[in-house]
């Protein structure tokens, strides 16, 4: 105990230093909170929309329908049979929701827009992607009636408004032309480009007819009571045929943003390395400066290991001073974040429908991030002053009694 | 010179002290030179992506056919490029003008249908302006009527290779479906996604026989000196009438661009984190040496060392560890880069099959920017004595009495 008492005596002998060395560790773990706060805010953010818009949380196709996604092949599409969905009668399964997705060229006359529709159950649609709430013209879509939503880029470029017609031509399941006109009942803006620039949505039952596809859709999204058992529930279901069950945990884009997110770690300890050269520094000094004094406690009988712990002690309350000062700094800031978000419509506006990357990012903040950046800040500066004080043992008493 | 000499001697008093705090600098730069690479290497794989491929240095349309980017109008066309090649002919900065028609279509395997961008292009003059011809990997470049160039990503997505059979479904200049079929004569791989997956070339003349039109959408023109690009813009501008535009690359894949540019302003950003640490521990450094010094302070400036010298002496020193850090930052920083400008990093295996909007795929190499390399220099010594300024203050405030008698 009076170790301590003498070491937090020690780290007021030389305040101002102390304090900056204190900084310098503070700034480090802000940073370091600040950037996996944001970085979980952006995985969070693609996630949700990869669940919203893409894939629910469980994503059912054939496997051929899989291996050719790239050419949306209607031929592929799953039977909705009564028994698929009965062997989908899980405990854990909120909801199913059938969808086509069918690629058409959209376009009067001289143009040639490629789109992407999207016949989807109107009522169910709300409950996952809940795209009733982006209409920012005119109504949603009903199941009764024949109407289409338009995302507001490609309104723009087809000049189509509410109350236009907008006609559909493209080929069905057998591969036999077909086509519809279709009311334009609402204009909706997600936010992200590629989708608002390119996706329209019609009732399921119009899609089903449209492409010749009674009875059946290209995939099944599944939403579930706890996304975080979506691995695990896709493993739980079997099904009789060829199925693919995709959790959304496995999309490509978040497997990739993952790799990513591992590359900033190595940045993150280059900042650590950095601030903890400073406490190195400092404690290169301390040592040097006390050479004396140490040897004085030493000819009175402190053992080298009690002399080891009053200065590591020293560099731990540095440690912990700075360490609560950037942990509570880096938590503010990315709590304020969270409730406030950041504007990020610029880079959004030109994303494209695969990296569905939202306006604004909420930061994500949690427990374990500022925990783990707390320790970390305060390992780090132990770790990095043991390494000058180790030297202090092999003092002998009576020669650093006579340095100057 | 008398001072500079002190302050020499002083850096060494604390070598391994010097060592580390200089070493702190030298990290932030390093990180800093590298970034910068990178993202040269990035947005240079780019713009070469864009100009060998896809728009060239400059592009004439008709006017108001360019509205927004992934927009092809048909309405309006340059019906009579001679028109523009004979204005244009005499200007000596242009290397080759080539004519391009861009539409959308859908490629037919017999089995799936894709979007694609189709391409019609004048063999003869093509090679003039970009390096399409050189990129054929399998089979050959275009010659019978019917012939179709496609990527090697989008034959391998639809099961198509050499002497495959497909069908291009597009609407014409007037609203009609048409269909040609075509044989593939060979597959490119260029190393630009929009070529490699999305794109199929074509004969010019085939192209307007499917669209029902007999001019072009643009003329692509190749540079000799694309640091000129704005005036040669400007010269073709002016030589061929208010009938028609021209854009310069850049303007025509601005997003591109402007991701690019956010993208550098965060890394930056991450990186003067890093310089900012490292001046922190400058500064704790020189408030060490001059707490220390006290007492030789005060001697100094007892025996008629005025605060001017004072200052400058701690200013030397500071500037000494810059030097010295920075130095180190930049070998450190170029080590790391030429490692990157000859071995690149490979991010095929990351991106496979994402679109990532940015025009490359494959390896990135990292270009060296030599200005900005000196800029980081200068960047770390200034840093490091302005820092030193504040702790100094304090040296400057002794009393030479007070001071000598200082433990």
């Amino acid at each position: 105990m009076y170790l301590l008492k003498l070491a937090y005596r020690n780290f007021f002998r030389n305040t101002r230093r102390s304090i900056i060395s204190g900084i310098s560790v503070a700034i480090a773990i802000t940073v370091i909170i600040f950037a996996q706060s944001y970085m979980r805010g952006v995985i969070e953010n693609i996630s949700e929309n990869i669940v919203r818009l893409i894939s629910g949380h469980i994503r059912i196709t054939t496997k051929e329908y899989e291996r050719r996604e790239r050419m949306i092949p209607l031929s592929e599409a799953l039977d909705l049979t009564p028994e698929l969905y009965d062997e989908l009668n899980h405990e854990e399964i909120l909801m199913v929701s059938p969808r086509i997705k069918f690629g058409v060229l959209l376009g009067e006359e001289e143009l040639n827009i490629p789109a992407l529709g999207y016949a989807i159950d109107p009522d169910k649609e709300t409950h996952i992607s809940g795209l009733d709430k982006r209409i920012v013209e005119g109504s949603y879509l009903d199941a009764s009636s024949n109407g289409a939503i338009i995302g507001n880029e490609l309104a723009k470029r087809l000049d189509l408004g509410v109350g236009d017609t907008l006609t559909i031509i493209t080929r069905t399941a057998y591969d036999s032309p077909t086509g519809i006109n279709l009311l334009v009942k609402g204009i909706f803006s997600i936010g992200i480009g590629g989708m608002d620039r390119s996706v329209f949505y019609i009732p399921f039952n119009v899609g089903q007819k449209l492409l010749d596809l009674e009875g059946r859709a290209t995939e099944l999204v599944i939403i579930v009571k706890d996304p975080n058992k979506a691995i695990n529930i896709a493993r739980e279901i079997r099904l009789r045929g060829d199925y693919s069950i995709v959790p959304f945990q496995y999309n490509p884009i978040l497997k990739y943003i993952n790799t990513f997110s591992f590359v900033y770690s190595i940045f993150y300890a280059i900042i650590l390395i950095v601030a903890c050269s400073t406490i190195a520094n400092t404690m290169i000094m301390v040592v040097f400066e006390r050479t004396k004094e140490i040897g004085m406690m030493k000819a009175m009988g402190l053992n080298n290991l009690s002399v080891v712990g009053l200065l590591t002690l020293e560099a731990g309350i540095i440690g912990f001073v700075g360490s609560s000062l950037g942990t509570v700094i880096g938590g503010i800031l990315s709590y304020w974040l969270k409730y406030q978000g950041v504007d990020m419509s610029m880079m959004s506006s030109s994303t494209s429908a695969d990296m569905p990357f939202g306006p604004i990012i909420y930061f994500s903040p949690t427990p374990m991030i500022i925990i783990t950046g707390f320790l970390f800040g305060l390992l780090a500066t132990i770790i990095v002053a043991f390494l000058p004080i180790t030297r202090i043992t092999k003092l002998e008493p009576a020669k650093a009694l006579k340095t100057i | 010179m008398r001072v500079l000499n002190l302050a020499w001697r002083n850096v060494f008093r604390h070598r391994r002290r010097t060592i580390i705090t200089a070493a702190a600098i030298s990290v932030g730069l390093a990180v800093m030179i590298y970034m910068d690479t990178m993202m040269n290497g990035l947005d240079n794989l780019a713009a070469g992506n864009i100009i060998n491929f896809e728009t060239s240095h400059l592009e004439i349309f008709a006017k108001g056919y360019y509205r927004e980017e992934g927009l092809f109008p048909l309405d309006t066309i340059i019906e009579n490029p001679e028109f523009i090649l004979q204005r244009i002919a005499k200007i000596k900065t242009i290397k080759g003008v080539t004519p391009r028609i861009k539409f959308q279509c859908r490629i037919n395997n017999g089995i799936d249908e894709l979007p694609v961008l189709g391409i019609g292009i004048d063999i003869e003059k093509e090679s003039k302006v970009f390096e399409t011809a050189n990129t054929v990997v399998r089979g050959e470049y275009l010659k019978n009527p019917d012939d179709i160039l496609i990527g090697k990503d989008l034959a391998k997505d639809m099961d198509l290779d050499v002497g495959s059979f497909l069908t291009i479904i597009t609407r014409d200049r007037y609203g009609t479906y048409e269909a040609y079929d075509f044989t593939v004569s060979g597959l490119i791989n260029t190393g630009h996604p929009l070529l490699d997956r999305n794109a199929a070339l074509m004969h010019i003349n085939i192209a307007q026989r499917l669209l029902s039109m007999y001019g072009i959408t643009e003329l692509c023109i190749k540079t000799r000196d694309d640091n000129k690009l704005v005036q040669l813009k400007n010269e073709i501008a002016g030589k061929i009438g208010k009938n028609f535009e021209v854009y310069t690359y850049k303007e025509l894949n601005a997003g591109i661009f402007e991701i690019s540019g956010m993208k550098r302003s965060g890394q930056f950003m991450l990186a003067l984190v890093v310089v900012i640490i490292a001046a922190v521990g400058i500064i704790n450094t020189m408030l060490m040496a001059v707490m220390e010094r006290i007492p030789e302070i005060g001697m100094l400036k007892a025996m008629g060392f005025g605060n001017y010298n004072i200052v400058k002496m701690f200013i030397y020193e500071g500037g000494f560890i810059g030097i010295f850090g920075s130095l180190f930052g930049c070998f450190l920083g170029l080590l790391a880069s030429f490692h990157l400008v000859y071995y690149g990093l490979d991010l095929s295996h990351m991106l496979e099959n994402i679109d990532i909007i940015y025009p490359i795929k494959f390896i990135i190499k990292g270009e060296i920017n030599y200005m900005i390399v000196l800029g980081v220099f200068i960047f770390g010594v200034v840093v490091s004595v302005i820092v030193t300024l504040w702790p100094v203050r304090k040296a400057t405030k002794l009393e030479p009495v007070e001071a000598l008698r200082h433990v």
